[in-house]
């Protein structure tokens, strides 16, 4: 039996659900792990499989790194997205290939938008015909979720910005004299404070800045006005949400937003290049639609037309029949950006 | 990542607060004039006085007073920055009608024993660094301990700093003064010892361990006792040498302050337990005691009985000599300051902000308060 090979799940008088042999795998995985964690504890398990080791890592590595917890945590982000990078480069690849498939499912949406059953299906066919997989983007991201969050804590944890923290923090420590011996961990970096907020800016400043430069190079173009307007809140509320964090949050913590950001944006040009990075940002709304018109065969065509037409129209005020200089001007400045535009 | 960080939130054992613990500090009670001063995890200093507590009258009555150090709220979502609500985690020190406190914000406070009016503060504008150890008095100076690396000696009648001695990293612990000499650990590993008059170190060099010094030392029979983050406990003479072979090892940090029972030295660790050594060797006196929690606060004699608190929520009592348990108390909050004991009564104050009160004799509750603003 192959992988491909897929096992009837369950019947529904026409409908199958099929199951292939990754997904029981996994799904028994999925099941193995709650019962885990409802056997041992959830935190207990959470700590003993992730936060302990990471934690310990941490300790280790600021030992070895001359003593610098700040160097640890740049150490650490870098190693852990390195460990994570098959992941991230599977969740880009399958982002794009779902992103690639978008005009196709706009058209099977404006066909079938009626009749949701035979959306699905031919939705479906979609998928498979392309070989895209519709989850494949989100699972890597699922399996990413529990190594960052553990990254975010015990960050936090061997900060120990108070003696209590410092207490529970002696809780999760290994045996080792090596790493007892490190704490309380060393915090000072470059201007930093670790277990302080920067006063300075600047790390709001480094860390809005490369979020909005990820954002905007892995920014997907979208044909839909209303995603359009979505993807340029995102593109400024989230970098500004983070500059805002920087504030609140020990800056060994905006370190590590910093870090990542930046390897995610080395990693994101080695994948796709500088994407959408200088790319203007798409018109506003109304504008928005005339070019949807222009993305679709027909639209384009028709986009020909009408600029044919509007020249015509120029020529014939040119020669003398109505209008000012002025206007005249303006039509034909926006003439030649029509044709501009339509240049690939 | 912005789903990393808003997950975390939810994340078993996280949660967004730096440390993932809220600060709030651990503050012992003191016992004089028939009164208890003990400093809250609302950032304030207050006095009890146990006859109103006998009574069941509200909190405060005769002889009671709270002096806020002001604040409202604490740090809040996502926030590290210094939180509004000021920590207080060393035990009041009390001498001539005046209580001593230093606070997490760093400032030292000196209160009226009777009124709990602000009579004086160190410094008088601005902060030091954060103060967790207890304030010592002795021969008119109060000494000092701060995050900020250095030992404070200011002396009581000018009010005036009289000399202070930088370490290399934190004290969090409480300086102990014998014979002249002040003992005080650091961060850096090291326990100095200095010339009290003078303020010059009376060793060579400091005695150093393996990891951050947090405890405060004990002195018995000319012999210096004290634990460190290395996870060991050390004996040394007076003049800084070793005096056991090797230090006695354990699981975990040594945060607490020992205690002497006839040859015995009893000292409580973060592994959970309660360790009993004999003080000539080093020896184990008696097997450890292991309590569901690390005990971070420091033990207390009474009669024959060692008193101690441990995080699991429990007040425990055994025999010095035996290990013995004579009695548990399940506060059901965790107790992280050290108790006191004295007149046949226990004094407690647990996590859950209150102030417990039990006899000695099977640990049952007296009375306890919880101190409203």
């Amino acid at each position: 039996m192959t992988n491909s090979e897929t096992f009837p799940l369950i019947d529904r008088g026409k409908r199958v659900v099929l199951m292939s042999r990754r997904n029981i795998i996994i799904a028994l995985i999925v099941i193995a792990l709650i019962v885990v964690l409802f056997s041992y504890g959830i935190v207990e398990v959470w700590n003993l499989i992730l936060l302990e080791p990471i934690l310990n890592l941490s300790v280790l590595l600021s030992y070895v790194l001359f003593s610098s917890f700040g160097l640890a945590i740049i150490a650490l982000t870098i190693m852990v997205r390195l460990l994570t990078f098959p992941l991230t480069l599977r969740q880009l690849r399958s982002t794009r290939a779902m992103q690639s498939l978008q005009p196709k499912m706009q058209e099977l949406q404006k066909k079938y938008g009626k009749d949701k059953q035979k959306l699905q299906q031919e939705m479906a066919k979609l998928y498979k015909e392309s070989g895209v997989n519709p989850l494949g983007c989100l699972w890597p991201l699922l399996v990413q979720f529990p190594i960052w969050i553990a990254l975010y804590q015990s960050i936090m944890r061997a900060l120990a910005v108070s003696p209590e923290g410092l207490l529970s923090l002696s809780q999760h420590l290994y045996s080792s004299s090596i790493i007892h011996q490190m704490v309380p961990l060393e915090e000072d970096f470059l201007w930093l404070n670790l277990g302080l907020p920067d006063s300075w800016f600047i790390l709001a400043i480094l860390c809005g800045g490369s979020m909005w430069v990820l954002q905007k190079m892995s920014a997907m173009p979208s044909a839909d006005p209303r995603t359009q307007s979505m993807n340029r809140t995102m593109l400024w509320m989230m970098p500004l949400m983070f500059a805002m964090f920087t504030f609140m949050v020990p800056s060994g913590l905006a370190l590590f937003w910093v870090v990542s950001n930046i390897i995610g944006i080395v990693m994101q040009y080695f994948i796709t290049g500088w994407g959408t990075l200088f790319v203007r940002a798409p018109a506003p709304a109304p504008k928005a639609a005339k070019v949807q018109r222009m993305e679709t065969p027909e639209g384009a065509v028709l986009e020909e037309r009408l600029a044919t037409e509007r020249v015509k129209q120029q020529k014939r005020v040119e020669h003398g029949k109505s209008g000012g200089k002025r206007k005249d001007r303006r039509r034909s400045s926006r003439t030649r950006s029509k044709k501009a535009r339509r240049k690939p | 990542m912005a789903g990393c960080l808003l997950l975390s939130g939810c994340a078993p054992g996280g949660g967004l607060v730096c440390g993932g613990t809220p600060s709030g500090g651990w503050s012992g009670p003191v016992v004089a004039n028939d009164t208890i001063y003990v400093g809250t995890m609302d950032g304030r200093v207050i006095a009890i006085n146990p006859s109103s507590r006998i009574a069941g009258y509200p909190f405060p009555s005769v002889g009671e007073w709270s002096f806020s150090f002001g604040g409202g709220v604490g740090g809040g979502f996502l926030s590290c920055a210094p939180a509004a609500v000021v920590s207080i985690y060393g035990t009041p020190a009390v001498a001539d009608g005046v209580v001593y406190i230093g606070t997490g914000n760093g400032k030292l406070y000196a209160l009226d024993a009777t009124a709990g009016y602000d009579i004086w503060q160190y410094p008088r504008d601005g902060y030091i660094g954060s103060i967790v150890g207890s304030p010592v008095v002795a021969d008119g100076i109060l000494y000092i301990g701060s995050s900020d690396g250095k030992l404070y000696a200011i002396d009581i009648e000018t009010r005036n700093l009289k000399r202070d001695f930088e370490t290399g990293g934190e004290i969090w612990g409480t300086p102990l003064v014998h014979d002249g000499v002040v003992y005080i650990g650091s961060a850096d590993h090291k326990l100095y010892a200095l010339d009290a008059e003078s303020g010059e170190e009376v060793w060579d060099t400091p005695f150093v361990t393996g990891g951050a010094i947090a405890a405060t030392p004990l002195i018995y029979n000319d012999t210096i006792y004290i634990g460190s983050f290395d996870r060991n406990f050390y004996a040394l003479n007076l003049d800084g040498t070793p005096k056991w072979e090797k230090p006695f090892s354990a699981g975990n940090w040594f945060w607490g302050k020992a205690v002497a029972y006839g040859d015995i030295i009893i000292v409580g660790c973060l592994d959970h337990k309660i360790y009993a050594l004999d003080a000539e060797s080093g020896a184990e006196a008696w097997p450890p005691y292991e309590t569901g929690g690390p005990i971070r606060g420091d033990p207390v004699l009474l009669g024959d009985l060692v008193i101690f608190g441990s995080e699991d929520g429990k007040v425990y009592a055994l025999e010095a000599a035996t290990g013995v348990e004579r009695w548990q108390r399940d506060l059901e909050s965790p107790i992280l300051a050290s108790i006191y004991a004295g007149d046949g009564v226990v004094y407690v104050h647990a996590t859950n902000q209150k102030n417990y009160a039990l006899e000695t004799e099977h640990g049952n509750v007296l009375w306890s308060v919880s101190p409203s603003k």
